[in-house]
């Protein structure tokens, strides 16, 4: 049963005996045995128990610990005395050959902390000088714990190349496998553990990377020879890495499956800490048992995790999951194999192969961790892209929207630009035209009177077209090109013009329309300077306020004054018409008609105009 | 200069046509070349016999007064034009300056100020306004701002004289009040805003080319 179990290592094996072709000699059954402790071999008249080899303790002489002493003959053919080997394949727990009452390769202490050669097959060189051809006599001395297998199996002495190459087959299925397949699983929980932490990966895996670690834990301390603490605590710790192995096992199936048993998480975490503490209460003499009966709770507890994940197959049927059954159903089979193999099923020196299962386990659950994690990664790619093409598409949405509103922005800017210019001509030009015509159609109006009002018309015009340019706010380029059309007619009727402007603060969100106000009030003052001061000088000047927050502008003559004028109401309707208009753009106008000439000063606010197109229109 | 200035009229409003030759006409000065109405005839006209000034409306009928300004400056160098408008606004006259124009002339102007406008362009000098003052500006500004842009070439820079005679145009200020205000003749003001234009013709026409190799039309 093992043997087919073991195929993998004698596989291994055979490519480092294959040098060996001799067949190992017959092993030596026949032994006496003493139940006595000693430093030498007690002599050939003691009370020696004839017996055959192997002697399990557990089967013999159950619950019996303590030392022995098994006293071996062995006949040597003369051409051997210079070469000869003795090989024990298992003894427990630690033992000391001795040939002709001389010690050969006494290693280990039997005191305690005993040292720990239960794991381990024994290789050990005669030296030449104490054969003698014929009969010898191997001694060996025991140490083993109560119920610990203590005992010793079939020796074999001979030539040493057959008894070597066992020797190694043995050593390496035992212990160098197991070394291997520790450093696999030491590495796994180191990456399982790292990517845990690191990358923040879900709690099943760090219940994955605890198991795969109390297993290496768990090599290494069967694999100690020499314990650097109390063999009971030794014990423990052997079983209790194998209890957490089991347990982390099943908390990372319950995750891995998606299950929540709360009771029987408890219950696992609970086996955990009960099972060594009952472990330590038993003491060394009887921990054994104990522990016989804890790895069949083990068992149960792995058929139970069996089950999970072959359920988890059973659904999703991929690949992964049918190598994790069949890790599952090896490590069971192995779990079985090295139970019975303790209760002393087979021969003495029946290896334990649970190192061959669970590693074998672990990397099965490791492709399928790193198969879920590559699942995810690809779920996670495959809905950026969607995400990128739902943000591309919703940006498409958006620059339609934006370029809709832009249009409709648009177009909005240009009907209020055209309802502007509408107002403003139908203000201005429009009703100046229409006023001209009905007194022309009357037949009263001089000649030089209908050029009066139609360069009034003119006039306006021109006004509409400057405040349409793109003047930025220029508001002093504006009044330049008012100053430029006006100064002809000025000197025309000799009056001379003083112009004297400052620089003015830019006045970027002044709306055309309120600059079209701000031109009209100039060139109407301008035009009743031209039309009833009779005024020789006229001076116009534009400067910031010393507060900076207004701009004035300001027009004074030395003509002669408004009280002085004949049409006093009709000036007066004007200067309203021209307050009104500065109310219109949020300024304040200011008319001193003194009896040594006029002056006009319009204030305008600079900060914050925006009133302007809010506000009433007064020639409306 | 001697004898009389040789002026051609493109105007295709008949009554403005009429009324630009008369006032020539009336000049002992000024001699008519010949009054035309579009702008093949214009062209036809200046290819025929040379002119010293050209008043030229910008809307005719079968194109754009501003290839009538171009061809003439081509054809002869020392021609003054003036372009006509009703307006006087800022883009029409901007593209007729960079077409070669040196000056505007508003339609409804008075013989006089007409008389007195080719008058001063034949002395050297330019009429100029503030919105165009503040245009020319902004355009030679751009243009240094543009390190690949044409107007790098300092010959077609404005001098600070320059822009501070512009500045002060601008401002609303006439020629005499600036060369007041700069302490220089009245004649240096005027043959500025001449250099001026002349630079905006280059500066254009440098631009008209490397827009082109830009486009790749060159």
């Amino acid at each position: 049963m093992a043997r087919v179990a073991c195929a993998a290592s004698l596989l291994l094996a055979s490519l480092g005996a294959s040098a060996y072709d001799l067949a190992p000699p017959a092993p030596i059954r026949e032994a006496s045995i003493l139940l006595t402790g000693g430093e030498t071999p007690p002599p050939d008249d003691a009370p020696w128990q004839p017996l055959s080899l192997p002697d399990d303790w557990s089967q013999s002489r159950p619950e019996r610990g303590g030392e022995a002493w098994y006293r071996i003959e062995f006949d040597v053919p003369p051409e051997r005395v210079a070469l000869s080997v003795v090989y024990v394949p298992r003894l427990s727990m630690m033992g000391a050959p001795f040939v002709n009452g001389i010690p050969i390769g006494t290693l280990g202490r039997f005191e305690e902390p005993m040292t720990r050669l239960w794991y381990r097959p024994q290789l050990h060189w005669i030296p030449a000088t104490l054969l003698e051809p014929g009969r010898n006599v191997l001694h060996y001395r025991i140490r083993a714990y109560p119920d610990n297998q203590g005992g010793l199996s079939q020796v074999y002495i001979g030539p040493p190349d057959p008894l070597v190459a066992l020797f190694e087959s043995h050593v390496f299925r035992q212990v160098t496998a197991m070394r291997i397949t520790t450093g696999i699983t030491a590495a796994l929980s180191l990456l399982v553990l790292v990517a845990w932490v690191v990358l923040r990966w879900h709690a099943a895996y760090g219940w994955f990377g605890l198991a795969t670690l109390c297993w290496t834990l768990h090599s290494v301390l069967v694999l100690t020879v020499e314990i650097p603490v109390s063999a009971i605590l030794w014990e423990v710790l052997i079983v209790a890495s194998l209890v957490w192995v089991i347990v982390a096992m099943m908390m990372f199936a319950l995750r891995f499956a998606g299950l929540r048993r709360p009771w029987l998480e408890r219950a696992a975490l609970a086996f955990g800490v009960v099972a060594p503490s009952m472990l330590w209460a038993a003491g060394i003499n009887r921990i054994f048992g104990v522990a016989n009966a804890v790895l069949l709770v083990l068992i149960c507890i792995g058929v139970y995790e069996f089950k999970i994940l072959f359920d988890v197959a059973r659904r999703s049927r991929s690949a992964e999951s049918i190598l994790l059954v069949a890790a599952g159903v090896w490590v069971l089979w192995l779990g079985a194999h090295d139970w019975l193999n303790r209760q002393g099923t087979w021969t003495y020196a029946e290896p334990f192969d649970m190192h061959y299962g669970l590693p074998v386990l672990f990397i099965a659950v490791f492709w399928n961790l790193l198969g879920q994690v590559a699942a995810a990664r690809r779920a996670s790619e495959d809905m950026n892209r969607e995400l990128e093409a739902r943000v591309a598409l919703k940006t498409e949405e958006l620059e339609r929207s934006h370029e809709r509103l832009r249009a409709a922005d648009a177009s909005r800017t240009l009907a209020a630009e055209r309802e502007r210019i509408m107002r403003d001509m139908h203000d201005g030009v429009g009703s100046q035209l229409i006023a001209t015509r009905q007194l022309a159609e009357r037949g009263n109006l001089a000649p030089s009177e209908l050029v009066d009002l139609l360069d009034e018309c003119i006039d306006d015009l021109r006004l509409m077209i400057d405040s349409l340019e793109p003047s930025e706010g220029d508001l002093l380029t504006l009044l330049g090109n008012l100053r430029y059309r006006l100064s002809d007619r000025l000197a025309r009727q000799g009056i001379t013009l003083d112009w004297n402007v400052s620089d003015l603060p830019r006045w970027p969100d002044l709306p055309p329309r309120d600059l079209l106000q701000i031109l009209r009030i100039v060139q109407e003052t301008f035009t009743n300077v031209v039309k009833h001061a009779d005024a020789t000088m006229v001076e116009f000047s534009a400067e910031l306020t010393a507060d900076g927050r207004s701009v004035r502008l300001s027009v004074r003559d030395d003509g002669r004054g408004i009280d002085a004028t004949s049409s006093v109401r009709d000036r007066g309707r004007g200067l309203r018409n021209m307050a009104n208009r500065a109310a219109a753009v949020g300024g304040r106008l200011e008319v001193d008609g003194r009896r040594d000439g006029c002056s006009v000063t319009l204030w305008l606010p600079v900060a914050h105009h925006d009133e302007g197109d809010s506000a009433a229109d007064p020639a409306a | 200069m001697t004898g009389s200035t040789r002026i051609l009229i493109v105007e295709d409003d008949p009554a403005f046509r009429q009324r630009f030759a008369s006032i020539v006409a009336s000049h002992p000065s000024f001699t008519l070349v010949a009054a035309v109405g579009s702008c093949a005839e214009g062209i036809s006209e200046l290819r025929r016999q040379p002119a010293d000034v050209l008043l030229c409306d910008l809307g005719l009928p079968d194109g754009d007064g501003a290839d009538v300004v171009r061809e003439a400056r081509r054809l002869h160098p020392g021609l003054d034009a003036l372009v006509v408008t009703i307006f006087g606004d800022e883009a029409h006259v901007m593209r007729s300056l960079e077409a070669g124009a040196t000056g505007y002339l508003l339609k409804d102007s008075l013989p006089e100020d007409f008389i007195a406008t080719i008058r001063l362009l034949r002395a050297g000098g330019s009429p100029i306004h503030p919105t165009i003052a503040r245009r020319v500006l902004q355009q030679f500004s751009r243009g240094s701002r543009e390190p690949l842009g044409p107007s790098i070439d300092p010959s077609v820079a404005l001098s600070g004289r320059e822009q501070e005679v512009l500045n002060l145009v601008s401002k609303g200020y006439r020629g005499p009040e600036i060369a007041n205000l700069l302490g220089i003749s009245h004649h240096t003001v005027a043959s500025h805003i001449k250099n001026i234009y002349k630079k905006l013709e280059v500066s254009s026409r440098g631009e008209a080319v490397y827009e082109a190799s830009r486009l790749r039309l060159l």
